[in-house]
Protein backbone atom coordinates (compact mmCIF):
# COMPACT_ATOMS: atom_id res chain seq x y z
CA UNK A 1 0.00 0.00 0.00
CA UNK A 2 1.50 3.53 -0.85
CA UNK A 3 1.66 5.94 1.71
CA UNK A 4 -0.69 8.40 -0.46
CA UNK A 5 -3.04 5.59 -0.13
CA UNK A 6 -2.33 5.07 3.49
CA UNK A 7 -3.09 8.57 4.23
CA UNK A 8 -6.21 8.53 2.18
CA UNK A 9 -7.81 5.48 3.76
CA UNK A 10 -6.60 7.36 7.34
CA UNK A 11 -8.29 9.87 6.55
CA UNK A 12 -11.45 8.20 5.63
CA UNK A 13 -11.59 6.50 8.88
CA UNK A 14 -10.96 9.67 11.13
CA UNK A 15 -14.10 11.54 9.05
CA UNK A 16 -16.03 8.45 10.00
CA UNK A 17 -16.51 7.24 6.55
CA UNK A 18 -18.72 3.85 5.91
CA UNK A 19 -16.89 0.88 6.12
CA UNK A 20 -13.18 2.60 6.46
CA UNK A 21 -12.86 1.00 9.38
CA UNK A 22 -13.71 -2.09 8.57
CA UNK A 23 -10.89 -1.78 5.28
CA UNK A 24 -8.42 -0.97 7.35
CA UNK A 25 -8.56 -3.93 9.88
CA UNK A 26 -9.29 -5.82 6.65
CA UNK A 27 -5.92 -4.75 4.91
CA UNK A 28 -3.79 -4.82 8.33
CA UNK A 29 -5.20 -7.89 10.16
CA UNK A 30 -2.74 -10.55 8.07
CA UNK A 31 0.21 -8.62 9.50
CA UNK A 32 -1.44 -7.84 13.09
CA UNK A 33 -2.56 -11.66 13.32
CA UNK A 34 1.90 -12.86 12.44
CA UNK A 35 2.83 -11.17 14.84
CA UNK A 36 0.51 -11.77 17.81
CA UNK A 37 -0.12 -15.26 16.39
CA UNK A 38 4.03 -15.96 16.76
CA UNK A 39 4.14 -13.95 20.23
CA UNK A 40 1.68 -15.86 22.20
CA UNK A 41 0.39 -19.25 21.79
CA UNK A 42 -3.26 -19.79 22.51
CA UNK A 43 -5.52 -19.45 19.89
CA UNK A 44 -7.89 -18.02 22.12
CA UNK A 45 -5.85 -15.14 23.57
CA UNK A 46 -4.39 -14.81 19.78
CA UNK A 47 -7.85 -14.10 18.83
CA UNK A 48 -8.62 -11.57 21.79
CA UNK A 49 -5.26 -9.73 21.31
CA UNK A 50 -5.88 -8.68 18.20
CA UNK A 51 -9.07 -7.63 19.01
CA UNK A 52 -7.57 -5.55 21.62
CA UNK A 53 -4.65 -4.24 18.60
CA UNK A 54 -7.30 -2.77 16.26
CA UNK A 55 -9.22 -0.84 19.60
CA UNK A 56 -6.47 0.31 20.29
CA UNK A 57 -5.66 1.34 16.96
CA UNK A 58 -8.86 3.23 16.67
CA UNK A 59 -8.47 5.20 20.24
CA UNK A 60 -5.38 6.00 19.32
CA UNK A 61 -5.41 6.70 15.74
CA UNK A 62 -5.46 10.27 16.03
CA UNK A 63 -1.47 10.06 17.44
CA UNK A 64 -0.41 8.68 14.52
CA UNK A 65 1.80 11.50 12.94
CA UNK A 66 2.98 9.98 9.81
CA UNK A 67 6.85 9.15 10.69
CA UNK A 68 6.52 5.68 10.36
CA UNK A 69 4.63 3.46 7.52
CA UNK A 70 0.93 2.93 9.00
CA UNK A 71 2.06 -0.81 8.54
CA UNK A 72 4.89 0.01 11.01
CA UNK A 73 2.64 1.27 13.70
CA UNK A 74 -0.17 -0.80 13.96
CA UNK A 75 2.87 -3.51 14.27
CA UNK A 76 4.52 -1.81 16.96
CA UNK A 77 1.35 -1.65 18.76
CA UNK A 78 0.51 -5.36 18.21
CA UNK A 79 3.90 -6.23 18.99
CA UNK A 80 3.65 -4.33 22.19
CA UNK A 81 0.13 -5.63 23.17
CA UNK A 82 1.66 -8.91 22.38
CA UNK A 83 5.01 -8.51 24.66
CA UNK A 84 2.66 -6.78 27.45
CA UNK A 85 0.35 -10.50 27.26
CA UNK A 86 3.67 -12.63 27.84
CA UNK A 87 4.94 -10.25 30.52
CA UNK A 88 1.68 -10.78 32.16
CA UNK A 89 2.12 -14.70 31.76
CA UNK A 90 5.72 -14.24 33.01
CA UNK A 91 6.64 -16.18 29.70
CA UNK A 92 10.22 -14.68 28.05
CA UNK A 93 10.54 -13.56 25.04
CA UNK A 94 14.08 -15.31 25.12
CA UNK A 95 15.24 -18.10 26.18
CA UNK A 96 17.73 -17.38 28.89
CA UNK A 97 20.90 -18.56 27.01
CA UNK A 98 19.97 -16.85 23.56
CA UNK A 99 21.89 -13.89 23.79
CA UNK A 100 25.15 -15.40 25.94
CA UNK A 101 27.69 -17.21 24.19
CA UNK A 102 29.99 -15.59 20.95
CA UNK A 103 28.44 -15.43 17.83
CA UNK A 104 31.40 -16.45 16.40
CA UNK A 105 30.78 -20.17 17.91
CA UNK A 106 27.23 -20.04 16.41
CA UNK A 107 29.17 -19.38 12.80
CA UNK A 108 31.42 -22.42 13.39
CA UNK A 109 28.93 -24.74 14.53
CA UNK A 110 26.77 -23.79 11.49
CA UNK A 111 25.89 -27.11 9.63
CA UNK A 112 27.93 -28.62 7.01
CA UNK A 113 26.36 -27.68 3.54
CA UNK A 114 24.21 -30.07 2.33
CA UNK A 115 23.14 -30.79 -1.27
CA UNK A 116 19.93 -28.79 -1.71
CA UNK A 117 19.37 -29.10 -4.97
CA UNK A 118 18.49 -32.76 -5.05
CA UNK A 119 16.71 -32.64 -1.93
CA UNK A 120 13.30 -33.16 -2.13
CA UNK A 121 11.06 -30.92 0.92
CA UNK A 122 8.40 -33.19 1.18
CA UNK A 123 5.35 -32.19 3.77
CA UNK A 124 7.14 -34.15 6.30
CA UNK A 125 9.95 -31.99 6.26
CA UNK A 126 8.07 -28.95 6.29
CA UNK A 127 5.37 -30.65 9.31
CA UNK A 128 9.14 -30.93 10.64
CA UNK A 129 10.33 -27.09 9.83
CA UNK A 130 6.91 -25.39 11.19
CA UNK A 131 8.33 -27.60 14.57
CA UNK A 132 11.35 -25.86 14.64
CA UNK A 133 9.93 -22.61 13.78
CA UNK A 134 7.54 -23.19 17.01
CA UNK A 135 10.40 -24.04 19.22
CA UNK A 136 12.17 -20.63 18.84
CA UNK A 137 11.57 -18.06 21.15
CA UNK A 138 8.61 -15.74 20.88
CA UNK A 139 10.76 -12.63 19.84
CA UNK A 140 12.86 -14.25 17.04
CA UNK A 141 9.50 -16.22 15.83
CA UNK A 142 8.38 -12.72 15.53
CA UNK A 143 10.93 -11.16 13.80
CA UNK A 144 11.72 -13.81 11.54
CA UNK A 145 8.32 -13.85 10.82
CA UNK A 146 8.32 -10.18 9.49
CA UNK A 147 11.28 -10.54 7.92
CA UNK A 148 10.08 -13.21 5.34
CA UNK A 149 6.25 -11.75 5.38
CA UNK A 150 6.00 -9.40 2.64
CA UNK A 151 9.68 -8.79 3.01
CA UNK A 152 9.75 -6.20 6.17
CA UNK A 153 12.64 -4.27 6.14
CA UNK A 154 15.59 -4.83 9.09
CA UNK A 155 14.26 -0.81 10.03
CA UNK A 156 10.51 -1.08 9.75
CA UNK A 157 11.22 -4.53 12.30
CA UNK A 158 13.15 -2.90 14.33
CA UNK A 159 10.49 0.20 15.00
CA UNK A 160 7.82 -2.40 15.57
CA UNK A 161 9.82 -4.16 18.32
CA UNK A 162 10.82 -0.94 19.58
CA UNK A 163 14.91 -2.66 19.40
CA UNK A 164 18.38 -1.51 17.74
CA UNK A 165 18.85 -3.19 14.36
CA UNK A 166 21.90 -4.76 15.32
CA UNK A 167 19.88 -6.47 17.55
CA UNK A 168 16.91 -7.70 15.21
CA UNK A 169 19.95 -8.19 12.73
CA UNK A 170 21.58 -10.23 15.61
CA UNK A 171 18.19 -12.31 16.52
CA UNK A 172 17.56 -12.78 12.43
CA UNK A 173 20.63 -14.43 12.33
CA UNK A 174 20.73 -16.78 15.40
CA UNK A 175 17.21 -17.70 14.13
CA UNK A 176 18.13 -18.86 10.54
CA UNK A 177 21.19 -20.77 11.74
CA UNK A 178 18.62 -22.31 14.38
CA UNK A 179 16.61 -22.94 11.55
CA UNK A 180 19.18 -24.02 8.89
CA UNK A 181 20.36 -26.48 11.75
CA UNK A 182 17.09 -28.20 11.72
CA UNK A 183 16.33 -28.21 8.46
CA UNK A 184 19.90 -30.02 7.99
CA UNK A 185 19.04 -32.82 11.05
CA UNK A 186 15.80 -33.31 9.32
CA UNK A 187 17.60 -33.94 6.02
CA UNK A 188 20.36 -36.12 7.88
CA UNK A 189 17.21 -38.43 9.00
CA UNK A 190 15.69 -38.68 5.55
CA UNK B 1 14.69 -5.20 -1.43
CA UNK B 2 16.10 -6.97 2.07
CA UNK B 3 19.13 -5.57 3.85
CA UNK B 4 20.69 -9.66 4.23
CA UNK B 5 23.98 -8.64 5.68
CA UNK B 6 22.00 -10.44 8.93
CA UNK B 7 22.61 -13.78 6.34
CA UNK B 8 26.41 -13.97 5.61
CA UNK B 9 28.39 -12.08 8.73
CA UNK B 10 31.68 -13.19 6.98
CA UNK B 11 33.46 -15.63 5.27
CA UNK B 12 36.94 -17.18 4.98
CA UNK B 13 36.74 -19.30 2.22
CA UNK B 14 38.16 -19.67 -1.77
CA UNK B 15 35.51 -18.06 -4.38
CA UNK B 16 34.09 -21.47 -5.65
CA UNK B 17 33.30 -23.04 -2.01
CA UNK B 18 32.24 -19.27 -1.48
CA UNK B 19 30.21 -19.34 -4.28
CA UNK B 20 28.46 -22.81 -3.46
CA UNK B 21 28.10 -22.28 -0.22
CA UNK B 22 25.92 -19.24 -0.63
CA UNK B 23 24.02 -21.17 -3.51
CA UNK B 24 23.02 -23.57 -1.04
CA UNK B 25 22.52 -21.09 1.64
CA UNK B 26 20.40 -19.41 -0.72
CA UNK B 27 18.29 -22.62 -1.42
CA UNK B 28 18.13 -23.21 2.26
CA UNK B 29 16.80 -19.64 2.99
CA UNK B 30 14.21 -20.22 0.30
CA UNK B 31 12.73 -23.52 1.81
CA UNK B 32 13.05 -21.45 5.12
CA UNK B 33 11.38 -18.41 4.10
CA UNK B 34 8.31 -20.34 2.72
CA UNK B 35 8.43 -22.93 5.43
CA UNK B 36 8.38 -19.66 7.40
CA UNK B 37 5.46 -17.80 5.66
CA UNK B 38 3.57 -21.19 5.66
CA UNK B 39 4.01 -21.94 9.09
CA UNK B 40 0.38 -22.35 11.08
CA UNK B 41 -1.31 -19.44 12.94
CA UNK B 42 -4.81 -19.27 14.83
CA UNK B 43 -7.49 -18.61 12.28
CA UNK B 44 -9.36 -15.48 12.85
CA UNK B 45 -13.73 -15.43 11.87
CA UNK B 46 -14.54 -14.79 8.57
CA UNK B 47 -16.48 -11.84 9.07
CA UNK B 48 -13.98 -10.49 12.02
CA UNK B 49 -13.21 -7.45 10.48
CA UNK B 50 -17.00 -6.68 9.27
CA UNK B 51 -18.04 -8.04 13.26
CA UNK B 52 -15.27 -5.65 14.86
CA UNK B 53 -15.95 -2.68 12.76
CA UNK B 54 -19.42 -2.81 14.23
CA UNK B 55 -18.24 -3.26 17.38
CA UNK B 56 -15.57 -0.09 17.45
CA UNK B 57 -18.09 1.83 16.06
CA UNK B 58 -20.92 1.38 18.41
CA UNK B 59 -18.72 2.23 21.20
CA UNK B 60 -19.71 5.95 21.42
CA UNK B 61 -23.32 5.28 21.11
CA UNK B 62 -23.28 2.20 23.98
CA UNK B 63 -21.31 5.08 25.87
CA UNK B 64 -23.85 7.50 25.56
CA UNK B 65 -26.90 4.89 26.76
CA UNK B 66 -24.38 4.05 29.52
CA UNK B 67 -24.55 7.71 30.35
CA UNK B 68 -28.01 8.17 30.19
CA UNK B 69 -28.66 5.12 32.26
CA UNK B 70 -26.65 6.21 35.13
CA UNK B 71 -28.12 9.68 35.37
CA UNK B 72 -31.68 8.14 35.38
CA UNK B 73 -30.20 5.75 38.05
CA UNK B 74 -28.71 8.56 40.05
CA UNK B 75 -32.07 11.31 39.59
CA UNK B 76 -34.07 8.00 40.76
CA UNK B 77 -31.80 7.25 44.05
CA UNK B 78 -31.48 11.26 44.65
CA UNK B 79 -35.47 11.23 44.33
CA UNK B 80 -35.54 8.31 46.64
CA UNK B 81 -33.68 9.55 49.32
CA UNK B 82 -35.00 13.29 49.24
CA UNK B 83 -38.68 12.04 49.14
CA UNK B 84 -37.64 8.94 51.96
CA UNK B 85 -35.39 10.27 54.20
CA UNK B 86 -38.29 13.00 55.80
CA UNK B 87 -41.07 10.65 55.50
CA UNK B 88 -38.75 7.75 56.80
CA UNK B 89 -40.77 7.12 60.05
CA UNK B 90 -44.25 7.14 58.03
CA UNK B 91 -42.81 4.94 55.47
CA UNK B 92 -42.60 0.91 56.50
CA UNK B 93 -38.66 1.37 56.26
CA UNK B 94 -37.56 -1.66 55.75
CA UNK B 95 -39.87 -2.25 52.78
CA UNK B 96 -38.53 1.47 51.12
CA UNK B 97 -35.29 0.06 51.48
CA UNK B 98 -35.62 -3.49 49.96
CA UNK B 99 -37.00 -1.70 47.35
CA UNK B 100 -34.02 0.37 46.72
CA UNK B 101 -31.44 -2.55 46.99
CA UNK B 102 -33.64 -4.53 44.27
CA UNK B 103 -33.59 -1.26 42.23
CA UNK B 104 -29.79 -0.93 42.36
CA UNK B 105 -29.36 -4.90 41.73
CA UNK B 106 -31.45 -4.28 39.18
CA UNK B 107 -29.57 -1.43 37.68
CA UNK B 108 -26.04 -2.89 38.15
CA UNK B 109 -27.33 -6.05 36.01
CA UNK B 110 -28.41 -3.96 33.50
CA UNK B 111 -25.56 -1.72 33.08
CA UNK B 112 -22.99 -4.92 33.33
CA UNK B 113 -25.10 -6.31 30.66
CA UNK B 114 -24.76 -2.88 28.54
CA UNK B 115 -21.37 -2.78 29.02
CA UNK B 116 -20.65 -6.26 27.42
CA UNK B 117 -19.86 -5.80 23.96
CA UNK B 118 -20.75 -8.75 22.17
CA UNK B 119 -19.12 -10.04 18.80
Amino acid sequence: MSMSDELSLLNEVRTGKDKAFERLILRYQPLVLHIVGRLVDNPEDVRDLCQEVFLRVHGKLHQFRGESSLATWIGSIAFSIGAAWLRKKRIPMLEAHAFEGDIDELIHDQPDPVCLHESLVDEESVAQLHKAIASLPPLQRTIITLYYLDETSIRSIAEITALPAGTVKSHLFRARIRLRQAFTQILDTQ
Amino acid sequence: MHDDSSSQPFSQTNPDQETAAVMQQDESDRIIATAVRSAPLPSLEVDFALKLAKRIEAVPERACELYISALLFLALVTGGLLYGLPHLSELNSPLFLTVLIIVTILHCWDWRDRRKLPM
